[in-house]
C-alpha cells in the first residue's frame, strides 16, 4: 500500500501519546509521594484528605494511560488510507444517497 | 510573652514544638511542590485541548478524533482540573468545573499545603486553637462553609472590636486568605491563594482576585519632595537607633515627613541616613505618595510617584556622588526603600550600605546592590508585612540572607501594632538584642548629626 500522504503531518500524534503516558507516570509518583505524607500528617483530617488526594491522582494516572491508549489508535487511525478513516462517512453518504434515491425512483414510478 | 528570632521559624519555644513545626512546615513545603507537579500535568494536557495539530487531525479522523476529545475532556474536567497557571481555554474550563463545586486537583493539594501550615502556626500560637470562636473560625474556612466563616468573622468582630480580632487572626491571616481563595466558586482568585501556597507574590487580592497592577495603575504624577521646615512642637530623638528612628517616623506621623539627615559617625566620615514613612493620608487615593494606592503600587512594582520624588532629592539636597546612605523606613517606607536600592540609576550614582524595613511587606524585593545588609523587624499580629503574600507561616525564604526578626508581643490589636510608635516600643522592650544588633550594624551612621533636612512627599 503506498504512504499515506498524511502520515507525516500527523506524526506528532504519537508524540502527543507519548507525553500523555510520561504524565501519566508523574501522575503515579505524585500518587506514591501523597501516600506516603499521611504517616507525617499530624491528625485524622489531613491524613484523610492527603488519602483522598492520592486516590485522585490514581484514577487521573488511570484516565491518562487510557487517554494514551486511544492517541495511539487515533494515529493509527490518521496514518491509514483516507478511505478507511473516512468509511463511516463513506457508508452513510452512500446510505443516505440510496434512499434519496430508491426515494425518487419510487416518485417517480407513481406520478407515471 | 515576646518572641525575638534572628530568623523566621527559629523561635523561643519549646524544643518538642519546635520539631514538631519543623516537622509539619515541611510537609507543607512537600505539599507545596506535589501541587505544583499535578499542575504541571493540568497544564499540558489542558494545552492539548487548544493543540493544532491534534485539532486538525481530530478533523482527518473524527470518529477516532471523538473518542480522544472525550477522554481528555473527562480527564480534565472529570479528575486533575485545569491548575491555576493555565491558558485562555483552561480557565473557561477552569470557571465552567469551578461553578459545579468540583475544585482542581492542584488546587485541592495546594489548600492541604495551607492547612497544614495552619496547624504548624497553631502550635506557635496555641491561643487560634485555644479561642473556641478562631478555632471555629479556622475550621470553617478550612471545610470550605463560605457563609459560616463570614457570619462567625462579622460576630468576632462585633464582639471584640476590628482591632482585637484581625490582630487575633494575624498570624494565620495568609494562610486563611490563600484558603478561601482556593476553595471558593470563584475562579479568578485561585491563582492568588496558588501563590500563597508555593511560595510566590500574589498578584491580586484574595477575595475577588482583582488585579493590583491594574489598581497600581490609579497612582499618577511626576512625585516631588518639597522641603520644608520641622513643626516647632517636634523634637526628634537623635540617638541613631533603630528604635529612634521609629520614634521620629511616630512623631512626624500627622506631617507624613520624609527626614534626610548627615552624620559624621565616630569613625569621622559622613555619611547619609533616609528615613521614610509609611502610609500616612487615610484615604484610598489623594495626592499624597503615602496613600493606599500608593502602597499597593510600591508593593507591586518597582517605581512609584514616591520614588520617584526621590531621584532628584538626593542631588538636590547636597547627597555627593558616591556618599554612603542608608535606608530606614517604616511599612510602605520600607518598600520604598527597597524599591530605591532596585532602581539602577540612583544604585549606580550613591552607595547603598545598610536597609532596615519595618513593618513592611518587601519579602519578595530584589536588591541590585549585592553588599547590601537588609534587615526587616515584623510583629506575628501586624497584617502588612504579609500583604505580599509571604507571612510568618511560609515555607519558602526568597533571602536567607537577610537580618530577619519575627516577635509576638502578646498585645494582639491591628492597626495598633502596625503603628512606628509601637514598633518603637517593642524595639526598646520586647526585642532589645534584635535592636541592639541592628544599632551595631548602622555603627557608621551615628553620631554627630550634622543636619536634618524634612520633606512633604506629593504625587504631582
Amino acid at each position: 500500500m503506498p504512504a499515506d500522504p498524511v502520515h507525516g503531518k500527523y506524526s506528532r500524534v504519537r508524540t502527543i501519546a507519548d507525553l500523555v503516558r510520561a504524565e501519566a507516570d508523574r501522575m503515579r509518583r505524585q500518587a506514591q509521594v501523597l501516600a506516603d505524607m499521611p504517616a507525617v500528617a499530624p491528625d485524622a483530617v489531613l491524613r484523610e484528605e492527603l488519602d483522598g488526594h492520592g486516590r485522585r491522582c490514581q484514577t487521573v494516572a488511570r484516565q491518562l494511560d487510557a487517554l494514551a491508549a486511544t492517541i495511539d489508535a487515533h494515529a493509527g487511525a490518521v496514518e491509514g488510507p483516507a478511505v478507511r478513516r473516512h468509511l463511516p462517512e463513506i457508508a452513510a453518504a452512500i446510505g443516505v444517497g440510496a434512499a434519496v434515491g430508491a426515494g425518487v425512483y419510487a416518485l417517480s414510478r407513481r406520478t407515471k | 510573652m515576646s518572641q525575638a528570632t534572628g530568623h523566621k521559624h527559629d523561635h523561643d519555644v519549646h524544643e518538642h514544638t519546635a520539631e514538631e513545626v519543623e516537622g509539619l512546615m515541611g510537609l507543607a513545603r512537600d505539599l507545596g511542590v506535589c501541587a505544583e507537579q499535578i499542575a504541571t500535568t493540568a497544564a499540558r494536557l489542558t494545552a492539548l485541548l487548544s493543540d493544532p495539530v491534534l485539532l486538525r487531525s481530530v478533523a482527518a479522523s473524527p470518529r477516532t478524533g471523538a473518542k480522544v476529545t472525550a477522554r481528555l475532556g473527562r480527564a480534565i474536567a472529570g479528575g486533575l482540573g485545569c491548575g491555576t497557571e493555565t491558558n485562555r481555554l483552561g480557565k473557561v474550563i477552569a470557571m465552567l468545573t469551578s461553578a459545579t463545586g468540583r475544585e482542581s486537583l492542584p488546587a485541592l493539594v495546594a489548600a492541604s499545603a495551607l492547612k497544614t501550615r495552619v496547624r504548624a502556626l497553631t502550635k506557635l500560637h496555641p491561643e487560634l486553637r485555644e479561642d473556641a470562636d478562631l478555632a471555629a473560625l479556622i475550621a470553617a474556612i478550612e471545610g470550605d462553609r463560605q457563609v459560616e466563616a463570614v457570619r462567625r468573622f462579622r460576630r468576632l468582630m462585633k464582639e471584640r472590636g476590628t482591632q482585637q480580632a484581625l490582630g487575633a487572626i494575624a498570624p494565620v491571616f495568609i494562610e486563611l486568605s490563600g484558603l478561601i481563595a482556593l476553595l471558593d466558586e470563584n475562579p479568578f482568585n485561585d491563582a492568588v491563594g496558588w501563590n500563597f501556597a508555593v511560595g510566590k507574590p500574589p498578584t491580586g487580592e484574595p477575595l475577588l482576585g482583582v488585579s493590583m497592577t491594574w489598581v497600581s495603575a490609579f497612582e499618577k504624577g511626576e512625585g516631588s519632595a518639597i522641603p520644608v521646615g520641622l513643626p516647632p512642637e517636634v523634637s526628634l530623638d537623635d540617638t541613631g537607633t533603630i528604635a529612634g528612628h521609629m520614634r521620629n517616623i511616630g512623631v512626624l506621623r500627622p506631617y507624613g515627613y520624609m527626614l534626610l539627615q548627615r552624620v559624621r559617625a565616630g569613625d569621622g566620615a559622613e555619611r547619609w541616613l533616609l528615613v521614610l514613612p509609611g502610609m500616612t493620608s487615610d484615604t484610598v487615593s489623594s495626592d499624597s505618595t503615602q496613600d493606599l494606592v500608593g502602597a499597593i503600587r510600591n508593593t507591586q512594582l518597582t517605581e512609584s510617584t514616591y520614588t520617584r520624588a526621590l531621584r532628584t532629592t538626593f542631588a538636590a539636597a547636597g547627597v555627593p556622588d558616591g556618599a554612603e546612605i542608608a535606608l530606614i523606613g517604616h511599612s510602605q517606607g520600607g518598600v520604598v526603600a527597597m524599591n530605591i536600592v532596585s532602581d539602577a540609576e540612583l544604585v549606580e550614582r550613591y552607595r547603598f550600605t545598610h536597609l532596615v524595613a519595618v513593618g513592611s511587606p518587601v519579602d519578595y524585593k530584589k536588591p541590585l546592590v549585592a553588599d547590601l545588609w537588609v534587615a526587616s523587624v515584623t510583629n506575628q499580629h501586624d497584617i502588612v508585612p504579609a500583604l505580599d503574600g509571604r507571612g510568618f507561616g511560609a515555607v519558602h525564604n526568597p533571602h536567607p540572607d537577610w537580618y530577619e526578626v519575627d516577635f509576638a508581643d502578646g498585645r494582639h490589636g491591628f492597626p495598633a501594632c502596625h503603628g512606628a510608635k509601637r514598633y518603637a516600643e517593642n524595639l526598646a522592650e520586647d526585642i532589645p538584642e534584635a535592636a541592639a544588633h541592628i544599632d551595631r550594624k548602622l555603627t557608621g551612621y551615628r553620631g554627630e548629626v550634622l543636619g536634618t533636612a524634612a520633606f512633604r512627599l506629593s504625587d504631582k
